[in-house]
């Protein structure tokens, strides 16, 4: 039994890791936390909907047209909102991003209604079974276009020339804008790739939560956490956090209560930072005396 | 008394559409009438969760709405129009007590549908204290009615009484030996709880496993695997939908193949079915109205297409007609004297009262305040997506005895 609460906890702590993964994307780039995140990528899974059943389109069209439509979304809220608060102080454009939060829930309900929606799966979910341990093809699925996502979202800011106008800008953005990169432009790179990842995150999700315009709060909730923990600053410290999120709610919810996984969950973080306070992978503060 | 029995059976035989006709051509100068009255409209209040994450329970208030619609259209009541002010509270208590106090600053008549046991019970001492009556609470938490509160009516089968009804039918009707349950942590899914105990202690049966979730969590294999594992014979849920599908869903991959009683809360099917496809299909749960798609229902059907063309029929929407229809029938009886003591007394006198869109007569007393004696047990079918009757009526008062 305990390969197979590992096993679910993998899987819906994969999840957690590529939304966190998001997050991280645009804090490292910006220094803004997207309170808004899990609200586009419910957005933009609900375009999948539209798609796939008001428009009959074919299950991965449909998902391509979302990834598209999450691409363009990042981008225009950069623009249409963002970058418009560039020069205001750090926090009114934090505020800005609950306000797009609100925004983007309130719309889509006026648009799809409130009521929850079944959404399909990549595969028709078949049993694949390692003993007594039981794996359905969906998480697998789910697990593996989620590492694939980490590797490209790392490889990109590790070793292409827009990841490293990202670290530049991150690390001092005067700097960057002398050595001529172009920040409004990597700022809105940065937003539209972290939107696309929430909206795949939101669309291997939506299957199990049902599809409304609430259902990626928890999941958002838990990516957070998932950041913090990790560091919010390091792409390897999401995923992990993320995964570790996942896996610790599923034992303790089988093997102890499952009431309070999530409680129990929220205080090993606060017990990681109180030790770490940085996170497990963030910096480690030295102070000089 | 004997007047107003001799009123409710008449309109027990004309049925409602009648009997609103029948009272709009009486004169409505009122005798004697309390806040939100005039001669023209009554003011009747509600309040739920029109957004929010179970928005789709909006539909209730959305339903009472319908109702009223309806009413209007064929003359209101005694002459006068009814005026519905619906607040949308989110499911969230804070909210309900704001809308309390507007309901109060908004003078209305009475409240029907407030709908969930937290926000209720945030909502009852604000309207309480400034007398409004609160009729047809849509909630199955037996602290709202038991024991009866003057100026509280509630509807829905008690959590308490679906528990007991539920186990022991399965234990008499489908040979049940071994339960597992799956309950909300919160005081709806504890009440279903410890009625499922209590029944299991008199018909003998062992409960297995029980797991238990919170309404924000986003994964529920874990609850799945505890009760899958036991492997009991049936698994009892006191669960809202969503969770409910989902965890029906883990359960099927799991290659459950028990039997599995919902609350009538996850019982509707154009929602289960929705959700969690063939998963919900044999699943049983406890009925209160008839099917949508029965010849009774139709005139809720056809009222709802035509108001919320954009939204499914669903019995979610048709609980909240029937508390209308139930507040309305009180408010005819009430004939000019429209005052909140007679409300009372009209609200207490309606005995086996057959006008609603229930299945079985609704009744009311000094002391009782549930509302509905008699429910049905119903099983899911994936080929038809309807929930159809496996049992007669059965009596609350004497579980025992109509099942034997």
């Amino acid at each position: 039994m305990f390969w197979q609460t590992l096993v679910d906890g993998l899987a819906v702590g994969s999840l957690y890791a590529v939304t966190a993964i998001g997050l991280v994307l645009i804090y490292k780039t910006s220094n803004v936390v997207n309170f808004a995140q899990g609200e586009m990528a419910m957005f933009s899974t609900f375009i999948a909907y539209q798609a796939f059943t008001h428009w009959a389109w074919p299950y991965w069209a449909a998902v391509l047209a979302a990834s598209a439509f999450a691409l363009v979304l990042g981008w225009a809220v950069y623009w249409l909102f963002l970058s418009r608060l560039s020069r205001a102080p750090l926090l009114s454009q934090i505020i800005a991003t609950l306000a797009l939060f609100l925004l983007f829930r309130g719309v889509a309900g006026a648009i799809w209604g409130n009521q929850p929606f079944s959404f399909p799966t990549a595969v028709q979910p078949t049993v694949v079974r390692f003993g007594p341990t039981l794996i359905l093809s969906t998480q697998i699925i789910t697990f593996a276009a989620c590492l694939l996502l980490m590797a490209l979202a790392y490889a990109l800011f590790r070793y292409t020339r827009v990841g490293l106008a990202m670290q530049a800008i991150s690390q001092n953005m005067f700097a960057a804008r002398l050595m001529g990169v172009s920040v409004g432009r990597v700022y809105g790179f940065s937003w539209a790739l972290s939107t696309l990842l929430g909206a795949v995150a939101g669309m291997l999700i939506a299957p199990t939560l049902f599809l409304s315009p609430t259902f990626m709060e928890g999941v958002a909730i838990r990516a957070f956490a998932a950041a913090v923990v990790g560091g919010f600053a390091s792409l390897p410290g999401a995923a992990v956090g993320g995964l570790l999120f996942g896996v610790l709610e599923s034992l303790f919810g089988f093997y102890i209560s499952p009431a309070f996984k999530t409680t129990f969950v929220s205080l090993v973080i606060i017990a990681v930072l109180y030790v770490r306070p940085g996170g497990l992978f963030g910096p480690r503060t030295v102070k000089k005396v | 008394m004997r007047a107003s029995r001799f009123v409710s059976t008449a309109l027990m035989a004309v049925g409602t559409a009648s009997f609103v006709l029948s009272f709009s051509s009486a004169s409505a100068s009122a005798a004697s009438a309390s806040q939100g009255v005039t001669a023209s409209q009554i003011l009747i209040g509600t309040s739920g969760p029109l957004t929010g994450p179970i928005a789709a329970y909006g539909a209730v208030s959305e339903g009472a709405n319908a109702y009223f619609q309806y009413v209007n259209d064929h003359g209101g009541i005694n002459g006068r129009k009814i005026k519905l002010v619906m607040l949308d509270d989110q499911y969230q208590p804070d909210l309900g007590v704001a809308n309390a106090r507007k309901l109060v600053a908004d003078k209305v008549f009475a409240t029907v549908s407030l709908l969930g046991t937290s926000v209720v019970e945030a909502m009852k001492p604000i309207l309480l204290k400034a007398g409004i009556p609160m009729t047809g609470v849509a909630t199955g938490s037996s602290q709202l009615t038991f024991p009866a509160n003057p100026n509280v009516w509630g509807f829905e089968p008690s959590y308490t009484l679906e528990g007991h009804l539920l186990l022991s039918w399965a234990v008499h009707h489908r040979g049940i030996k071994t339960i597992g349950v799956l309950y909300q942590n919160d005081d709806f899914g504890r009440e279903g709880l410890a009625a499922l105990q209590q029944e299991a202690k008199t018909d003998g049966v062992r409960i297995l496993a029980t797991a238990s979730y919170n309404p924000t969590d986003t994964d529920f294999s874990t609850q799945a695997q505890t009760l899958a594992v036991a492997n009991p014979q049936a698994i009892f849920e006191f669960s809202v939908p969503e969770p409910t599908a989902q965890f029906m869903k883990d359960l099927q991959q799991l290659g459950y193949s028990g039997q599995q009683y919902v609350s009538d809360v996850s019982g509707d099917p154009v929602f289960m079915f929705a959700l969690a496809g063939a998963a919900f299909n044999n699943v049983y749960t406890d009925a209160y109205m008839p099917a949508l798609s029965a010849t009774a229902s139709q005139a809720f059907v056809s009222e709802w297409k035509q108001l919320y063309p954009n939204q499914p029929v669903s019995q979610t929407a048709e609980s909240g007609w029937v508390e209308a229809q139930i507040l309305a029938h009180a408010i005819a009886l009430c004939g000019n004297d429209l005052t909140w003591s007679n409300l009372r007394v009209q609200m207490d006198n309606i005995r086996h009262w057959r006008g609603a869109l229930t299945i079985g007569p609704v009744t009311y007393t000094k002391t009782f305040h549930a509302g509905t004696n008699e429910i049905q047990m119903v099983q899911a079918n994936a080929s038809t997506l309807t929930m159809n009757p496996v049992s007669g009526l059965l009596h609350y008062h004497e579980v025992k005895s109509s099942l034997k």
